[in-house]
């Protein structure tokens, strides 16, 4: 496919690696203090003039958050200092739709992302997180009209009251985990999607993920609701700034598929080597309904994220795709649980990771069939590539069947990139550092090729600056 | 190589000693732990019917070079047995290798849950990794769960492990009540396929003959 001159443009913006790496200087109306207690979370919730169910829904996960213990699996999470986390930054007063009414400073640094280019060519709305409030928000007339509500978390609270209550917390309660609990205690900002009977959305919606302010937390939080007979493609795309001291993004995305509706959820990640990313995904899936997560870890120091597709209804189907690369000092813990609650459901889920320089990358995952759902079919499959002796790779897949209607199938491989295909790709005239990029690509590619165009370009780029320097 | 010496039974501990041979016949898989010495090569085959109540720990050590363990495992599971265990490989040392295949058909209420915990440590270029656990389920009361873990501490090695949960296929079924079988002699034989395919990997005779009956008398 050949690429426009204009979006080669952006690829080359993108791809810089100093692009991700700036910081603009912007004046935020409201910081909370740093760490949490009763009184910030009311401070927020005043800020954001709530409803009272709102405030006491945010109060009693405070109090789960207190109670529940961190996790002792997974990454190393004692570098979280959740009293040195700002809980919530606000950049300006209100929600802007049209583009010309976002200030010019943050308007400077999407540019410089290419987001509205990517907008023009790609996407029919967009959403862009910059701190904890969307500042950016247009949704293409016709779906408008269609009756499609794509807006922040919080204007749909305000604007669609029994639509959200019926639905928020519903997949993802506050007890869930810790995280989901630090969530639904101080969330802010994040997307609302409504996509009602029989409407299909055919291009991308997209929301583009930036944590700005030094030692802020970003707790957005993501509901999706397809309706019957729906379709929607939501994509998430994240560059962070590096910074010099810990930073923590705890995210809970909620997706309600309907009867016959089809949700895909892209994630692009890339967060700055000092994030710790810790993540509830969870997705609910009725009659033939279709869930599909595909996601991409790149970055962070710590990421632990296990998107699920719980399948409660007959037909339904899922997949999860993902790809993670740790460099030195990252540890991806990262993988899929699907949870097959009814007959004639199917899931597949495909793992690919690559650790280098001392990076370590975690699969773990859980497939579970309950008794009385015949006829499942799930197939899981994970690959690993490490580069160097120094790297770590784990697979810890469950496998959970209580029902003999079933075909379930497991594998795995773990290798590293073999002397005879860097010595055949040398001796047609590349370097070392260029086969290696061209095996990792090639290793990646499977999940990569299912991007958006544009996303799958930049992610490739991301890629082969990753492995800059990583050969000899 | 010295010659091939056979066990059948061991209490907790069994070291095999450098540059020997071993082959171990067990009914069960045993608690406790297995060390393997410089070029010790341990052949190790369970043929399991009588299951246990309280989860087992395995732990296979190949802890000094060259060590290779090939572990064999048939789990013909039945009435309310339950056979559970976790099983802990180790690869200590440069070249080793430790290599377990699990094939478990389970009828009645019989349940199966296997944790492997396959391990290459830092020291362990070369190391060759292998688990694989495939389950037969035969009653709508058995149930499996099986984990099939690796942690790989550097590159330079081989590992892979595969695992899966099915029943008889219908299509096979079918076929073979085409030629004329009745569906119990139908189903036997479908059975014995599944662990045949284990059981001609088996080089001692005996033990393959063994293994062989004990499938047959499963299910009659």
């Amino acid at each position: 496919m050949a690429i426009p001159t204009k979006t080669k443009k952006i690829i080359n913006k993108t791809g810089n690696k100093s692009a991700s790496n700036f910081r603009t200087k912007t004046n935020s109306v409201f910081t909370s203090k740093k760490g949490l207690n009763e009184e910030v979370i009311r401070d927020l919730s005043r800020q954001k003039s709530e409803p009272e169910w709102m405030l006491d829904f945010r109060l009693k996960a405070y109090e789960v958050f207190l109670e529940k213990h961190m996790p002792n699996w997974g990454a190393d999470l004692s570098g979280i200092d959740f009293d040195n986390i700002h809980y919530y930054v606000r950049p300006q007063d209100k929600t802007k739709r049209k583009w010309e009414d976002v200030p010019a400073e943050i308007k400077n640094t999407f540019d410089k992302l290419g987001v509205p280019q990517a907008e023009q060519k790609f996407l029919s709305g967009s959403g862009a997180q910059f701190e904890s409030e969307m500042v950016y928000h247009s949704l293409a007339k016709e779906l408008a009209k269609k009756g499609v509500i794509f807006e922040s978390t919080d204007d749909a609270l305000k604007n669609h009251p029994g639509l959200f209550k019926k639905y928020f917390g519903t997949v993802v309660p506050a007890h869930d985990n810790k995280f989901s609990a630090l969530n639904s205690a101080v969330w802010s900002g994040g997307s609302f999607i409504y996509v009602p009977k029989g409407v299909h959305i055919e291009l991308p919606l997209q929301a583009y993920f930036r944590i700005n302010i030094e030692n802020m937390g970003q707790f957005e939080r993501t509901l999706i609701i397809a309706d019957e007979g729906s379709s929607v493609h939501y994509v998430e795309g994240c560059t962070a700034p590096t910074y010099s001291s810990d930073s923590l993004h705890s995210a809970v995305v909620e997706i309600v598929v309907k009867k016959g509706a089809r949700v895909q959820y892209t994630t692009i990640q890339n967060w700055s080597g000092n994030v710790y990313n810790l993540v509830t995904k969870r997705a609910s899936a009725f009659e033939n309904a279709e869930m599909f997560w595909l996601d991409c870890n790149l970055g962070s120091k710590a990421t632990m994220k296990y998107p699920s597709i719980i399948l409660r209804e007959r037909g339904a189907k899922g997949e999860i795709q993902s790809l993670a690369f740790a460099s030195k000092g990252q540890h991806q813990d990262a993988g899929g649980k699907v949870i097959h609650l009814a007959p004639d459901t199917s899931s597949t889920i495909v793992s690919k990771s690559i650790s280098k320089n001392g990076g370590r990358t975690t699969y773990r995952g859980l497939v579970k069939v309950i008794k009385g759902a015949k006829n499942v079919k799930t197939r899981v499959v994970c690959d690993a590539l490490m580069l160097d002796p120094a790297s770590r790779s784990d697979t810890y897949p469950t496998m959970d069947i209580k029902e003999k209607d079933v075909a379930i199938a497991h594998e795995a491989t773990v290798a590293s990139i073999g002397e005879d295909e860097l010595f055949y790709l040398m001796s047609r005239g590349l370097s070392e550092e260029q086969a290696a990029t061209l095996i990792v690509n090639g290793f990646a590619s499977p999940i990569v090729r299912q991007l958006p165009m544009e996303y799958a370009v930049e992610l490739n780029r991301l890629l082969a600056l990753e492995m800059t320097g990583s050969v000899g | 190589m010295s010659q091939t010496k056979t066990i059948t039974k061991f209490k907790k501990v069994l070291v095999v000693g450098a540059n020997k041979k071993a082959l171990c016949f067990l009914d069960t898989i045993p608690d406790g732990k297995i060390t393997l010495k410089k070029n010790a090569d341990l052949t190790l085959i369970c043929l399991i019917t009588e299951g246990w109540e309280d989860s087992r720990k395995f732990i296979i050590n190949a802890k000094e070079r060259g060590a290779k363990c090939d572990c064999i495992i048939f789990i013909l599971g039945k009435n309310n047995f339950s056979y559970s265990a976790k099983i802990e490989a180790i690869h200590g040392a440069p070249n080793t290798q430790i290599r377990a295949r699990i094939r478990a058909g389970l009828t009645d209420q019989a349940t199966c849950h296997i944790e492997g915990d396959w391990k290459i440590e830092k020291t362990a270029k070369g190391a060759n990794a292998y688990f694989s656990h495939h389950t037969l389920l035969l009653s709508d009361e058995a149930k499996a769960k099986t984990s099939p873990n690796l942690e790989i501490k550097t590159d330079d090695i081989k590992a892979g492990h595969s695992a899966s949960v099915g029943k008889i296929d219908e299509e096979a079924l079918f076929y073979l009540l085409s030629r004329g079988l009745d569906e119990t002699q139908a189903r036997a034989l479908l059975v014995q396929g599944f662990f045949e395919s284990e059981i001609m990997n088996i080089q001692n005779e005996k033990i393959a003959e063994i293994i062989r009956t004990s499938v047959k008398n499963f299910l009659s």
